[in-house]
């Protein structure tokens, strides 16, 4: 291929090197100009409609795709990135429909199984998304998304007790942030708390801008500061411990009113009550001073 | 006794940070047939900070055992810098024969088609005098850069180490720039800058050629200051990259930086990026951009000075620079450019509202400054996450240093 300027597909690849690298601003002003030239091409009409959906501009983004549909209404790609769009927008039945469409036409497509089953998980469908998420799987065991998605049900559904597919996540795409993300979560899980900090830390540092990672880092900074210490139950077990705390707490309490002083039994009444608002209030206050 | 897969598998998934552990595991994957994830569990570790050399020299052999021979080289040179490297043979013979198969070049530029097309419009116009203010960034450049590079002998003396290139970092705007193009001035050398544009042809087409006969250029009119406008856009993160093509022009500029063909001395690398987070890790280790320089916002005397040169064919009072660059902390120097503008703005809008004509005063400088927010916080803002909370290494010391001396931590 000779770089001609007058070449969509070169300029097509020099717009996907600039969105590959999240040079989005620079990507549209070379979107502009190359779509002036060649307004229904569909790469470029594509790279239009993707850029949006990245900068949650959603509505731009389903416009575009609208006259991408219009030119060739089996464009998969186009399809796909509507879907994802709906998705985002919240309209996950019309989202679901597409995916369905999808499959249809393309039942050997992995990547859309994966794209249906992250749409599953997202509106709670566990066992859905995890069914889909294994199909993907049958067709390429190696598949990112389907991976993703089936390593994140095996942590919802398991607590990170049983690692099979998160493992196979981590053999296979070890240094994707999607795989670490899982990673966090079934630390988390294990209450792991300090390396689930590290391994956001990690996502941070490689994407300093992102505020998802930041809320994360920042969580999890709060949950490994010292102070934290004495809530460590709740953090690990969470209601289970609150309640389990409770009883025993109404235990010694009772054990207290036969066998020590009022004066004893009120001043452990107090300490309880000290930890119970400390428990409410101080994780909040923390998380805001960090 | 060796460890059995899941053994391993599972204990790293207890343990994600045991390197020992992750070396172990990358090495049965590696005997085991599999050089591919090997190779994603060494690229790991050696995209870590103070990588051990084991996980550099492991992911060379899992190149070489998947055929990418310059990918392997280019790797094996980079595990030779770090400590505790120990030569491996089959890389070592691949290394000599690949000397022996590539005799030094004179020249080797084809013809004006086939060279990056270069800027040196700017050669001998900036000096480091031309540039107000900033005075602990020119003398860290001085000491860092430019007398390295001018007297080579007397930092050999002190055995002190004058290679390699140098990376500026810093906000959009403020100078990165015009200091690269000053070093080439104050170095007495030629410059050949590379901007985004010349980057993205090398996103299509042969990039690896483009790349080399670039450096061959730089090479052929030595003494001479090579310096890349937006590192990131050529260096992008291996592991961020999704495209194969991205990778390959990565290594091949490594292989270029550690003068792989041929001798880089006399010419002096420098590069400039808004986003030291995007360049891939390999670039940051000794002999190529091992030193990194942070260029900040400018400060109070540079503003001063940006102001008086943007004010100069403008119709103006008296206006009290010092006063104005006080209350223009953090801005950059687009931000003060657009300061000037706006402050030009509200003097049309009163002439058109009906109102005498009149120049800028200081009073319409002061209040466009009022309504106009430094563009630079957004990214000292990301170096501040990158600072507080990612666990940054001594790399951003110096972001550290700007961020705590202006309350921004």
């Amino acid at each position: 291929m000779t770089d001609q300027p007058d070449d969509p597909w070169v300029l097509a690849m020099k717009i996907g090197g600039l969105i590959e690298r999240r040079r989005f601003d620079l990507a549209r002003q070379h979107l502009a100009t190359a779509l002036k030239g060649f307004p229904e091409h569909p790469r470029l009409l594509y790279q239009a409609a993707y850029i949006d959906y990245i900068t949650d501009r959603c509505e731009d983004a389903r416009s575009t795709l609208a006259v991408l549909l219009k030119l060739d209404p089996e464009d998969a790609d186009a399809r796909e990135l509507l879907a994802r769009v709906l998705a985002e927008e919240r309209q996950f039945a019309e989202s679901e429909r597409i995916w369905i469409a999808l499959l249809r036409d393309h039942p050997q497509e992995p990547g859309y199984f994966g794209g249906y089953a992250h749409l599953m998980l997202k509106t709670m469908h566990l066992d859905k998304a995890r069914r889909l998420a294994n199909e993907g799987l049958r067709l390429a065991p190696e598949d990112h998304d389907c991976l993703f998605v089936a390593a994140l049900c095996e942590v919802a559904q398991y607590g990170g007790g049983k690692d099979e597919v998160l493992i196979e996540l981590l053999r296979q795409h070890p240094d994707s942030a999607a795989s670490a993300a899982v990673l966090v979560v079934a630390l988390q899980e294990r209450g792991d708390f300090r390396g689930a900090h590290r391994v956001a830390q990690d996502l941070l540092r490689a994407q300093p801008d992102n505020a998802v990672y930041l809320g994360l880092v920042r969580e999890l900074r709060a949950a490994t500061h010292w102070s934290m210490w004495p809530l460590y139950p709740l953090q690990r077990w969470g209601w289970g411990a609150s309640a389990a705390i409770w009883v025993l707490v109404i235990g010694i309490l009772k054990t207290a009113e036969r066998t020590v002083s009022p004066a004893a039994v009120n001043a452990i009444a107090l300490v309880w009550i000290a930890y119970v608002l400390y428990s409410w209030v101080w994780p909040r206050v923390l998380r805001k001073l960090i | 006794m060796q460890r059995s897969r899941s053994d391993l598998e599972r204990a790293l998934l207890d343990n994600p940070f045991d390197r020992a552990l992750r070396l172990d595991y990358a090495a049965l994957l590696a005997e085991s047939g599999e050089p591919e994830q090997a190779l994603k569990q060494y690229e790991l570790l050696a995209g870590q900070p103070d990588p051990p050399s084991q996980a550099t020299v492991g992911a060379a052999r899992c190149l070489l055992a998947l055929g990418q021979k310059d990918a392997a080289l280019a790797r094996y040179q980079d595990a030779k810098r770090l400590p505790g490297f120990e030569p491996e043979a089959a890389l070592e013979a691949l290394l000599a024969e690949r000397r022996r198969a590539e005799p030094v070049k004179i020249s080797v530029i084809p013809g004006k088609a086939d060279v990056i097309p270069i800027d040196r419009a700017y050669r001998d116009k900036i000096r480091f005098a031309d540039i107000a203010g900033m005075d602990d960034l020119k003398k860290t450049i001085r000491l860092q850069i430019i007398e390295p590079f001018l007297r080579p002998g007397l930092f050999a003396k002190f055995r002190k180490r004058a290679g390699g290139g140098i990376l500026l970092y810093g906000p959009p705007g403020c100078g990165k720039t015009m200091m690269a193009r000053a070093v080439a001035t104050e170095c007495r050398a030629s410059f050949l800058a590379i901007g985004i544009s010349d980057v993205m042809s090398m996103w299509t087409g042969e990039s690896e050629r483009n790349l080399g006969a670039l450096f061959e250029k730089a090479r052929s009119e030595k003494p001479c200051v090579l310096f890349f406008d937006e590192l990131d856009a050529l260096a992008f993160a291996r592991s961020k990259a999704s495209s194969e093509h991205s990778r390959k022009i990565v290594n091949e500029f490594l292989a270029q930086l550690d003068g792989f063909d041929s001798e880089n001395s006399e010419v002096l690398v420098l590069a400039a990026t808004n986003m030291p987070w995007d360049v891939d890790a390999a670039m940051k280790r000794p002999g190529r951009f091992a030193r990194q320089v942070f260029v900040p916002p400018p400060d109070e005397a540079a503003r001063a000075h940006i102001i008086e040169l943007n004010l100069k064919d403008v119709p103006h009072d008296a206006v009290d620079g010092g006063a104005i660059a006080l209350a223009t902390q953090h801005f950059s120097g687009a931000d003060i450019a657009e300061l000037i503008e706006r402050a030009k703005e509200l003097v049309i809008a009163d002439h058109i509202a009906g109102q005498t004509e009149r120049v800028v005063t200081q009073a319409d400088l002061e209040s466009a400054a009022a309504n106009l927010k430094p563009s630079t916080l957004d990214w000292l803002r990301t170096a501040r996450n990158l600072v507080k909370y990612a666990g940054a290494d001594d790399t951003y010391v110096d972001v550290d240093r700007y961020l705590k001396r202006f309350k921004l931590l």
